[in-house]
């Protein structure tokens, strides 16, 4: 590890070797020089230094750019951290808090969430399996996502949908999936239900 | 907009806080440090709360910060400390009017920036608000600790999803006090203003301009709070004793306990300033006892609270680490108690600074000893961080070898903090690794992001030596030296 940094070591202990004779050669003159004229110059050298190498410093994968809104989900969004299952939990919080979340028992087996933290975590007022339902499908999908929602891709393999639009707020939050995609959609917007989409 | 209203009032809070000492303390200083008071009377009021289960609520948090406000009325109406001057009002009115203009800018244009980390702490944040001290939160205070996560918990109480203004205001704050701060300590060197505001301009700008230090300005994490709160910490005792003015004692203590309240490996840190401190022995006695006892006393309950209830604890903090930072605590309350003994006064505290040096160079090679591999990797991975995967662009390099050189330079006045602080932060950084993982390279790296907080302290250190042989400069002892002749 250390070999490919040999060159820059040899190069600042030369340099400091260098200094140090300079030092003891020129005596009280040296730092006299050095603080006069070399070091204002140097932090100058610096700061162009820092100015020139920012863009490039700032393409890199960790780099700083505009987040589209205020929103947790765009900030996870835009983070090039690996993508935790854990972070549903405080969206569920801010979208869903106090809502009754049903998940289908044949979810509940594959499903990467843990009940419980769902309710802790998500501050859901309940977490309830309910009896077998089919996945949907891509048509049921498409009318899903007309609606406003949001979604983030996690580590785990799952885009998760967070369906948002305005409805009874009594209405339970079911959770269906579709392919490598879950929603957590209010129950009264799915396209089945009398009020539908 | 709630968030704007709310960091602004704790700025505010704070200002008024500081005005208590306007008397002693400049004006553009209280001004500049506003912020750093008012989110730490959040932080502890919180804390306590919290710990004594008392309710935190807005409702509760608003009744504590109007208790207090009183209590500061009182003050201020019996100390006629509310009588500003024209020229004072002026100050303070820019820097509250551009802290604003900052804050507003900064929830306009939302620059974060997180890791896995960061989340955590977000997250913590929020349970906070719902779930207070749970078991499950007290597990991750053992890993982080409060500072972040208390002030992450306004934002459920604000409404938004979390705080994004802080970090920018923060750094901007931080920006001020390096400045005002550096230019008061190199102004203590020489007499000539214009260098002086040159010189510290432009190792401020060397400083804020190295790009790992731009983006903590907008990474939420707790690594530029604690660069800022030890820079002030170390800049204030500085003064305080140059000055021979006590009340920079005060906020240098405040400081202090910003910067231990940001992780749970700081106190062990700022032990060391605080040693440092008490042995260069020019601060009254009382004064030592105000001033320290109470900062020492807060981190020894609120370390027992973590203690009484982590359990088993984490990796980061468990039972046996709490217990050696409780001892530690009590040892320098202890040291502050006897420091006015006279064989203490003059045998233990002018020895202590090397003292301490050597004990940590001993552990540290005995760690050595005991994990070879694990310390050479962690030293290697903070060499090749520093000088390149670290994202700090060419200022370690530049600065290590200036503070190589600088060893060799004129002495400054009380060096010592500076010198055996600088020394011990490195020596404690690698003697923490070996309690966890070996550090790394890569910018995200705990020890990596460590070294945030000793950077402006060695800029610092090295711009007053530095400074300290410049041409016809009149440094404090032909200051003295005059006064003397006079």
């Amino acid at each position: 590890m250390l070999v490919q940094y040999l060159g820059i070591i040899g190069f600042y202990l030369v340099v400091l070797v260098l200094l140090y004779s300079l030092m003891r050669k020129l005596q009280e003159k040296f730092w006299l020089r050095f603080s006069a004229v070399m070091f204002p110059f140097l932090l100058v050298g610096h700061i162009l230094f820092n100015v020139i190498s920012f863009p490039a410093v700032n393409q890199a994968r960790w780099r700083l750019r505009r987040l589209p809104s205020n929103d947790l989900i765009d900030l996870m969004d835009n983070s090039y951290s690996q993508r935790r299952t854990y972070w549903i939990y405080p969206l569920m919080e801010i979208y869903y808090a106090g809502r009754t979340l049903q998940i289908p028992e044949n979810l509940l087996d594959s499903l990467p969430l843990s009940k419980e933290e769902l309710q802790r975590k998500g501050r859901l007022a309940e977490v309830v399996p309910i009896e077998m339902i089919a996945e949907l499908t891509e048509g049921e999908v498409e009318l899903i996502l007309a609606a406003d929602y949001l979604d983030i891709s996690i580590d785990d393999g799952y885009l998760y949908h967070f369906v948002m639009q305005e409805t009874d707020l009594d209405s339970p939050l079911l959770l269906r999936r579709y392919e490598d995609q879950l929603f957590f959609i209010p129950k009264d917007l799915l396209p089945d239900t009398e009020s539908g989409l | 907009m709630n968030q704007v209203l709310f960091l602004f009032s704790l700025y505010v809070y704070g200002v008024v806080f500081g005005l208590l000492f306007k008397r002693h303390l400049p004006a553009v200083l209280i001004a500049i440090t506003g912020f750093l008071w008012g989110t730490l009377f959040w932080v502890v009021g919180g804390m306590i709360a919290l710990a004594t289960s008392l309710p935190y609520t807005p409702g509760s948090m608003i009744s504590y910060f109007i208790v207090l406000m009183i209590g500061f009325g009182i003050i201020h109406a019996r100390n006629n400390t509310w009588a500003l001057s024209r020229r004072e009002i002026t100050w303070i009115l820019s820097i509250a009017s551009t802290f604003l203009l900052v804050l507003f800018l900064a929830s306009r244009y939302n620059f974060s920036a997180v890791s896995s980390d960061s989340i955590i702490q977000i997250v913590t944040g929020r349970r906070i608000a719902y779930e207070g001290f749970s078991t499950a939160i007290i597990e991750e205070l053992s890993k982080r600790d409060a500072f972040l996560s208390l002030l992450q918990s306004a934002s459920v109480f604000l409404g938004d999803d979390y705080i994004y203004t802080a970090q920018p205001v923060f750094a901007f704050t931080f920006v001020l006090l390096f400045n005002y701060l550096g230019y008061q300590i190199v102004s203590q060197i020489i007499s000539n203003k214009r260098l002086t505001l040159t010189l510290t301009a432009l190792s401020g700008i060397v400083l804020f301009s190295t790009y790992f230090i731009i983006y903590q300005s907008f990474y939420i994490h707790n690594n530029l709070i604690s660069a800022m709160y030890l820079f002030a910490a170390v800049s204030m005792f500085w003064l305080a004793r140059i000055e021979s003015n006590d009340h920079w004692m005060i906020f240098g203590m405040l400081s202090l306990l910003g910067f231990s309240l940001a992780r749970t490996e700081a106190p062990i840190f700022a032990l060391i300033f605080l040693a440092l401190v008490i042995s260069a022995g020019h601060i009254p006695y009382r004064l030592r006892l105000v001033s320290m006892i109470p900062y020492l006393l807060f981190l020894g309950l609120w370390y027992s609270y973590l203690l009484a209830r982590m359990g088993e604890g984490t990796k980061i903090l468990d039972p046996e680490k709490t217990l050696a930072i409780i001892g530690a605590l009590i040892a320098i309350g202890l040291l502050v108690l006897v420091s006015e003994l006279n064989w203490i006064k003059r045998f233990l505290l002018p020895q202590l600074p090397k003292l301490m040096v050597v004990i940590l160079l001993i552990m540290l090679a005995f760690l050595i000893y005991q994990k070879p591999e694990h310390i050479k990797d962690s030293i290697l991975a903070t060499l090749i961080n520093m000088m390149s995967s670290g994202r700090w662009g060419i200022t370690w390099l530049m600065f290590s070898l200036y503070l190589a050189l600088s060893l060799a330079g004129p002495k400054v006045p009380w060096e010592e903090i500076f010198f055996y602080g600088i020394v011990s932060f490195f020596c404690l950084i690698l003697a923490i690794v070996f309690f966890r993982k070996p550090y790394h390279t890569a910018w995200g790296d705990s020890g990596n992001r460590m070294l945030t907080h000793i950077l402006p302290i060695s800029i610092l250190y090295v711009l007053m030596k530095t400074v300290q042989s410049l041409p016809k400069s009149t440094n404090i002892e032909s200051k003295r030296d005059s006064s003397r002749n006079l």
